[in-house]
């Protein structure tokens, strides 16, 4: 739930994973051990005995790009509610809050139909709001408060959160060796017998958090309508956490029926990294897991994104200084021209020998800050992003251009075998740094069994990465950074002086 | 509690026939086997230069992370040179060193893909160094260099003074930073702990004051390092005497005298932003970490607000009422001086008076009434039994062994934390709380545009001030 809020970092986070993930064919491929459920249900286990702890990721195959026009802005709210207990935990007694829970639906949707109607009497609304408090209060009295959360807690549990992206979600936690039992017990249990409480108390919670995330930050309000730009048809365009109207109007009919549907073993994958056994975890994840039903297969996206037929621009104005976004459109793995943008990203913008880096912040010192990063998921066709920070007292246009220069001597001059050296010494050692935790190996092995349909991914990238040519980098950048393909998105200051 | 849940769980294994063959026993009723666990040993020498060393093998991976600390913070910067450890930490990394310009050592370093950053905060300027086991005779040397033959060359030190600056001409964009300053500002007022980077205070910085800065603070008795991983002793103390051997010089420690002046009269500073969310800040000065209330502290602070979804914070203003989406508490421990006291939340504009209240009587029932004994438990076993985490990476294990030393805990607190937080009391807690806690006298923080900031103020019984996001020169403050 905490994590929800890093959506955009994540898409750099996730970019970074990509980085780092190359990984020579043996260590990682050997360390990995796999067993599949008979339910779907698939375990991903690394042992690793350095010290006695775990890393549990639970990732299910299921996000905000899922959602439709009815119901955008779910897949994060039910990540919230998903932490909100069980029939058996968070209830004092769930036979006796059930008729509380299912009045206070009622009322709440009958509350929502109202505030939907303009017509509607003002009092009648009040009165449907004190009834929703009053029923609320008395449904208090049966809530154990997060009650999971003091368990996890009290047995020495880290890092217990969730995080939902456009492409799926993740209930991750980090425990003390002896404690996998208490894991499989609890999260069997979520994935059973979740029951969605505090239902409209805790949509005020998101409305909160997307005032945070979005709404007050510039960065997040940047981010949001770029993506709202450079897609028109693809659900990517919509943020992860939804539009203010959308996050009002979720009810819990639509939020049980999509969880029911897909927060299953047949779109979940498991890893466990950590100081426990293989055999030992399939025999506790099939005593807790191995009998849940199967669920249903999260379906394809139908709609696909027309090809751009011209530059797009978009201004959010805000009381902040000048940023710049600019994105082009790509294809996402395992497209061959992904990779090519994975050793793209290293050259241009990674790290302070990097072309933009030497370029924009070295030599002509127009930007303070430069970042590359591919977004906003990649189950589908997404885009290659470029993010500037201008130094005043220089404008939005003068980087534009300059980084317009770089791009295009991408697209005519070959890279260096150095640059192309660099990159591949960074990729393969940075899959080493990821081997040091087990909470980012977990994550590593869950996103891409779950975005690539197979966490092997990572065993054959390095030897992909290692096949990107100089001509190969030169044609990927002629044919996508052109002035049809892109989309720049600035920030424009307003209310403060210079 | 135990026996409760089995009868909530026979209660529906009855009434809805429990689907499937699901096993669903409470998970409070699980046995485990004990945890085995014992504190990593680190291993400590020292050059006969005086630089200090501490060292832990771990061969699982061809890689070498190194970090150094040495005493050169922000509380060693001169009146008029607020930003001058921030930029001479930038200016080391960022300016060349030795026989190597910027650029030489930037292409050497990202060939071999090695990361190496430098930092300061309020009491020390800090390295870090992650490098594959084969470079790390060249990476050290690098290092050493930075050390001792900083070039400082002008244009690199003006690229980064200009970044700097370009930094402090952001810092009204975000409202969590504008608060976080305003808060220092109140609390720390003309110490160099409150005093922020200016335009003026970076500009005026010489490449001298950089020398003179780097002069006094790097000495070899001053410097201590920390390193693990895929290398062995002997061949690390050879690296190590290689890049610092020759290295001599003495520290002149300052006198731990200093003192902190008294805060700003408590207030209720406004700082206004057009955004539909207001961020809070509310505390006072802290503690240091002689303060013997420090295990009590934490316990008291992770059930009001440290505790994440356990605490009474995030309970009482986001699970019950979906008043903010973050909420929480912090008790940062001083290093040398006081630190501060922090609670804070983010709340739409039209519920800031009604989050205040509940922050400020959250304070004020611990000042009153004992914690539960089920809240205490809860807070100590979370504390003890996720002790094992501070553990789980072997750099990070090397790290704290050596941050702990410099700053002179004593030798026994790791191996006694976990039973001095077991001793903890209801009492303890009540006692730290009334201690500790002053909610009346906190100063107030709101960023955004909170609906009537007279009232809220008058309800807390301050006055409102303005901040001045210009010039962040608080009204009634001469700095």
């Amino acid at each position: 739930m905490i994590a929800s809020k890093a959506w955009r970092r994540l898409a750099a986070f996730f970019l970074c994973c990509l980085w780092s993930s190359v990984c020579q064919a043996q260590p990682l491929a050997e360390k990995v051990r796999e067993h599949v459920f008979d339910n779907g249900l698939r375990l991903l286990v690394v042992e690793r005995h350095n010290a006695p702890t775990f890393s549990a990721y639970i990732t299910v195959g299921v996000g905000s790009v899922d959602e439709t026009n009815g119901n955008r802005g779910l897949a994060h709210f039910l990540e919230h509610l998903r932490f909100k207990g069980t029939k058996m935990l968070g209830t004092r007694n769930y036979e006796a809050e059930r008729p509380l829970l299912l009045a206070i639906e009622e009322t709440g949707s009958a509350l929502d139909e109202l505030r939907r109607d303009p017509d509607a009497e003002k009092q009648e609304i009040a009165r449907l709001e004190k009834r929703l408090q009053e029923l609320q209060k008395k449904h208090r009295k049966f809530v154990v408060t997060d009650e999971v959360s003091s368990i996890y807690a009290r047995n020495g549990a880290v890092g217990y959160n969730a995080f939902t992206s456009k492409d799926l979600t993740s209930y991750v936690v980090s425990l003390p060796s002896n404690k996998l039992e208490l894991w499989a017990s609890v999260e069997a249990d979520r994935m059973a017998n979740a029951v969605l409480r505090e239902f409209y108390t805790e949509r005020d919670v998101v409305l909160e958090e997307r005032r945070r995330s979005y709404d007050s930050d510039p960065d997040g309000l940047l981010y949001e309508q770029m993506l709202a730009t450079a897609f028109n048809v693809h659900p990517y365009r919509h943020p992860i956490i939804g539009w203010p109207s959308d996050i009002r109007n979720l009810s819990p009919a639509e939020a049980r029926n999509f969880m029911h549907a897909y927060y299953a073993p047949t779109n979940t994958v498991i890893a466990l990294v950590g100081a426990i056994d293989f055999e030992k975890a399939v025999s506790v994840v099939g005593r807790y897991f191995g009998n849940l039903t199967a669920g249903t297969p999260v379906p394809e996206v139908a709609a696909v994104e027309p090809v751009q037929k011209g530059e797009r621009r978009v201004k959010v104005v805000f009381d902040a200084r000048p940023k710049l976004l600019v994105a082009y459109h790509k294809p996402t793995l395992p497209a061959g021209d992904d990779y090519v943008f994975d050793v793209i990203d290293l050259v241009l913008g990674q790290g302070r020998t990097s072309r933009l880096y030497q370029s924009l912040v070295v030599e002509k010192q127009l930007v303070t800050q430069v970042a590359t990063y591919g977004a906003p998921g990649s189950r589908y066709p997404n885009l290659f992003v470029i993010s500037l920070v201008p130094r005043f007292p220089h404008t939005v246009e003068e980087v534009e251009q300059a980084l317009y220069r770089e791009l295009d001597r991408l697209s005519r001059e070959p890279v260096s075998k150095k640059e192309l050296e660099r990159v591949r010494n960074r990729l393969r050692v940075e899959q080493l740094r990821d081997l040091q935790s087990n909470s980012g190996l977990a994550h590593m092995l869950t996103y891409f069994q779950t975005v690539a349909g197979d966490w092997r991914y990572l065993v054959e990238y390095d030897s992909r990465i290692a096949s990107v040519t100089a001509e190969d980098v030169m044609a990927v950048a002629g044919r996508y950074f052109t002035d049809e393909n892109r989309t720049v998105a600035i920030l424009e200051g307003k209310g403060q002086r210079p | 509690m135990k026996n409760f849940g089995i009868a909530i769980l026979l209660g529906l294994a009855v009434l809805c026939g429990c689907s499937a063959a699901y096993r669903s026993e409470h998970p409070e009723d699980l046995e485990f086997t004990p945890l085995a666990f014992e504190l990593p040993q680190v291993e400590t020498f020292q050059l006969a230069n005086g630089v200090r060393v501490f060292f832990r093998e771990d061969h699982e991976l061809p890689l070498v992370s190194v970090t150094t600390m040495l005493n050169a913070g922000k509380i060693d910067e001169p009146e008029n040179r607020s930003g001058l450890a921030e930029l001479h930490a930038t200016a080391m990394r960022s300016a060349g060193a030795g026989d190597m310009t910027a650029d030489e050592i930037d292409a050497y370093l990202e060939m071999v893909a090695a990361d190496l950053s430098v930092a300061s905060d309020a009491y020390a300027t800090t390295m870090s160094l992650s490098l594959q086991s084969a470079d790390v005779e060249q990476g050290l040397q690098i290092l050493g260099d930075m050390m001792r033959r900083p070039r400082f060359d002008a244009q690199r030190v003006e690229l980064a003074r200009r970044r700097m600056l370009e930094n402090i001409r952001r810092q009204n964009d975000r409202p969590a930073v504008v608060a976080r300053r305003a808060f220092l500002s109140a609390l720390y007022r003309n110490h160099s702990l409150g005093r922020l980077p200016t335009l003026d205070s970076v500009g005026t910085i010489t490449l001298e004051d950089l020398r003179a800065f780097h002069k006094r603070f790097f000495k070899p008795d001053n410097l201590w390092v920390a390193v693990s991983g895929d290398i062995d002793r002997a061949a690390l103390e050879g690296y190590l005497n290689d890049a610092l051997g020759d290295w001599s010089g003495r520290f002149d420690r300052p006198k731990d005298s200093e003192t902190l002046p008294p805060p700003a009269p408590p207030a209720l500073w406004l700082a206004y932003k057009d955004v539909p969310q207001t961020t809070l800040l509310m505390g006072e000065r802290g503690i240091d970490k002689n303060d013997p209330d420090l295990y009590a502290l934490r316990v008291l602070d992770f059930i009001l607000g440290g505790g994440s979804f356990n605490s009474r914070l995030m309970q009482n203003i986001r699970t019950r009422r979906g008043l903010a989406y973050s909420v929480y508490s912090y008790f940062q421990v001083g290093r040398r001086l006081p630190g501060v006291f922090i609670a804070g939340a983010e709340t739409k504009n039209s519920s800031v008076s009604e989050v205040t209240r509940l922050m400020r009587q959250e304070m004020q029932t611990l000042m009153q009434t004992p914690v539960t004994q089920e809240e205490l438990k809860t807070a100590k076993e979370s504390l003890v039994n996720s002790f094992v985490f501070a553990f789980e990476d072997t750099h990070e294990v090397v790290t704290r062994v050596m941050r702990l030393a410099f700053y002179g805990y004593p030798d026994e607190y790791l191996s006694r934390y976990r039973q001095r937080l077991a001793a903890v009391t209801a009492g303890d807690v009540l006692a730290v709380a009334r201690r500790h806690l002053h909610p009346e006298a906190q100063t107030l923080i709101m960023v955004g545009n909170p609906e009537q900031p007279d009232d809220i103020a008058d309800a807390l019984g301050l006055p409102l001030k303005t901040v001045d996001l210009e010039g962040f020169s608080s009204e009634g403050e001469s700095n």
